[in-house]
């Protein structure tokens, strides 16, 4: 192992040995000819006990810099090349932020006009006329500092890596300065080092970089740029990460002793944010109940005035009508307006008729309505797949209008299944929704053969599950996107064209009952959701 | 002899209309929104049979159907409700109604039917009554007849 001798007395120079961390070796990069000012600075080099290594061009410097990752670069001279001492300066500027170290010139070296030394990030100048012995106690500390400054950004890393939150460190050009190995988990990266080779880097680029994935990082970097634009210190996005969609909240604070850099912790709120979209769910599923019920309990009581009314109708009518036909036959002119008696009896039958019909439809529809009320916001139960299917069928007749002919072709006994009425509903309801809107936003020329059908039906019944199928014969959807459409927000409608939700809770309540949704489709020949529902007295149930 | 029914409701419309509706199959019928009006009615006169809203304001039905069975425990009170589970059509009959309607009144014969049945097993007790009085043994007999 090389180490610093701690006295040289060819040089007559006391020297301290390295401090902590003994056992690192100072690795000096050289940029210099072979020149006798050269072959005296790597004896001394050799002589403190560093690693040397020198090369020709500038060129070859920031070829070979990362794998030698120098203490000391010293510029020996510079002679005309493409890169000027300026390119070299910047282009070892985030480097060096990295991974600390001390560039030093000699006098050699001219400055380029109009360049300031601080600028460059020059930390001192070497005499090139003097003999090399006498700045050997100024490279030695240079050494020690390179060393301090990496073992303070060590610690610093430790610390940042300690910590359960995913943080990031960028500036405001949005540049990536620190990251730690919680924000790589968050990443699915196992090592933080696959980010930290690209610190220093756009945000965006060195996620890319370390993930290899074309589309990752935008969402962020769009959040962070606006909070940071803005000055708020916390933001939220969603960001597409290990192939799903995730929530992130992010709380932003800038450093004190650097005012552009500011520190970004990220957590993963995926999990809470679907409990509130959830909880949401329910709460506006139960405000719909309680209204439902409300609504029917005021539609109700006219209804059953107007029913018990018309029966009463029917019944004078019925005991009126041999008298009426008495006085028609005995005067056979007698009308009411235009209409002969009879003709009149005969109206007036046909409306208490007409009326007896509203009523029984305004009974159906309070039905549904209190049905769905009562269940609306309810548990996991054993639950009739029949009734969610009529109530989702009722509830959306005046989605399908004329656009689609809907046909339910259940068996008529089927076996309860574990889930919540109203939220089984809701789920054939955006079903049904979907493949209407499906057909809409196809137009007639996309769609597969014959009119727009969609057809609910048993697709499998085993000792298990239950497999409901909603079939459509629409456009049908693309294989590239069919693992896409369960995500949340995911949509192909154009913007203001439903909310992209609809698969997706679907998709999470059917989960909360043990069940599944899936999809089955190609392009143009329509689709088929599958919804798995398990037995409420199968045999075990799927956690 | 004619069958006296009463019915008990918060909505005008609804007494109207079931007031006219039994009135012509042959009852006679009062009406009444005060469930307090109805039940000093129903202890001064005698009624075989009276509906009763279970939603209303001040005394509810239920409560109704307690008073008007400790005041005449052979009305037969046959409740009506809008909105009723299972458990409060329960609650009625154990606490002595004869039978439960629901609104709106799907099958409006089907009522009709229930209110005659409870109008006839009146009927059928004071005849009972009546036997009893002049020959204790056949009442036995009829009690005891399933079919009576």
């Amino acid at each position: 192992m090389n180490r610093a001798n701690p006295t040289l007395p060819a040089l007559g120079l006391p020297l301290a040995p390295p401090p902590a961390g003994a056992d690192e070796t100072c690795r000096v990069l050289l940029l210099a000819q072979e020149t006798p000012w050269c072959t005296q600075f790597k004896n001394l080099a050799k002589h403190l006990g560093f690693r040397l290594k020198r090369l020709d061009s500038p060129v070859e410097v920031l070829m070979q810099f990362h794998e030698y990752d120098p203490h000391l670069f010293v510029v020996g001279e510079f002679r005309q090349s493409d890169l000027s001492l300026t390119d070299l300066g910047d282009a070892l500027r985030v480097p060096r932020l990295v991974r600390p170290l001390a560039l030093l010139v000699t006098t050699e070296v001219p400055i380029p006009p109009g360049e300031d030394l601080a600028e460059l990030g020059v930390d001192e100048v070497l005499r090139a006329d003097a003999p090399p012995e006498d700045y050997a106690s100024a490279l030695v500390q240079h050494f020690k500092l390179a060393v301090a400054q990496r073992r303070l950004l060590d610690r610093e890393r430790d610390i940042l890596d300690s910590l359960p939150d995913a943080l990031i460190v960028v500036d405001d050009d949005l540049a990536l300065w620190k990251v730690n190995r919680a924000f790589a988990g968050l990443l699915g990266l196992t090592q933080v080092e696959a980010l930290r080779r690209h610190l220093g880097q756009p945000l965006v680029a060195a996620l890319r970089s370390a993930l290899g994935e074309q589309a990752v990082g935008e969402e962020l970097a769009a959040a962070l740029t606006s909070a940071l634009r803005t000055g708020k210190t916390s933001f939220e996005c969603r960001e597409m990460l290990c192939g799903a969609e995730r929530f992130l909240a992010g709380q932003i604070t800038r450093l004190e002793s650097n005012s552009q850099h500011a520190l970004v912790a990220l957590r993963d709120v995926t999990d809470h944010e679907q409990a509130l979209l959830r909880a949401a769910r329910r709460e506006r599923l139960a405000t719909i109940g309680n209204l439902s019920v409300g609504v029917a309990h005021e539609i109700q009581n006219p209804n059953t005035f107007s029913r018990v009314n018309a029966a009463n109708l029917r019944t004078l009518l019925t005991a009126l009508e041999p008298m009426i036909s008495e006085l028609a036959r005995q005067r056979p002119e007698a009308k009411i307006g235009a209409l002969p008696l009879p003709e009149a009896l005969h109206t007036i039958g046909e409306a208490v008729a007409g009326i007896e019909k509203a009523c029984d439809r305004i009974a159906t529809v309070l039905d549904t309505l209190r049905s769905f009320g009562q269940t609306a916001g309810d548990s996991v139960s054993a639950v009739e797949v029949h009734q969610p299917v009529s109530e989702a069928v009722f509830l959306t007749k005046h989605v399908l209008r004329d656009r689609a002919r809907l046909t339910v072709d259940l068996p008529g006994e089927l076996p309860p299944v574990r889930a919540a009425a109203s939220e089984l509903s809701q789920v054939f309801i955006n079903l049904i929704e979907n493949a209407c809107q499906a057909f809409d936003f196809a137009g007639p020329q996309a769609r597969g053969d014959g009119p727009a059908e969609i057809r609910i039906h048993l697709e499998q019944l085993d000792e298990r599950e239950l497999i409901i199928a909603v079939s459509d014969n629409g456009p049908g959807i693309d294989e590239t996107l069919q693992a896409q459409i369960f995500r949340p927000y995911f949509t192909t409608r154009e913007q203001g064209v439903g909310t992209g939700l609809g698969l997706s809770l679907s998709s999470d309540i059917l989960r909360r009952f043990g069940g599944d949704l899936t999809v089955r489709s190609r392009r143009g020949k329509g689709a088929t959701f599958l919804v798995t529902l398990q037995r409420a007295n199968g045999p075990s149930s799927r956690s | 002899m004619v069958c006296k029914l009463i019915i008990v409701d918060d909505e005008e419309q609804i007494l109207s209309a079931l007031g006219t509706f039994f009135g012509l199959r042959g009852y006679e019928v009062v009406t009444s929104s005060d469930p307090s009006d109805a039940l000093e009615r129903i202890r001064m006169e005698k009624f075989h049979v009276a509906l009763l809203d279970i939603n209303m304001p001040k005394v509810n039905g239920i409560e109704l159907l307690r008073l008007i069975k400790e005041a005449r425990p052979t009305v037969q009170v046959i409740m009506m409700t809008a909105y009723t589970t299972i458990e409060k059509a329960i609650e009625c009959v154990e606490r002595g109604a004869s039978d439960y309607l629901l609104k709106p009144f799907q099958d409006l014969e089907e009522m009709a039917d229930i209110v005659k049945m409870a109008a006839d097993r009146v009927r059928r007790w004071e005849v009972v009554a009546r036997e009893s009085l002049r020959n204790p043994k056949d009442v036995t007999a009829h009690r005891l007849n399933p079919d009576s």
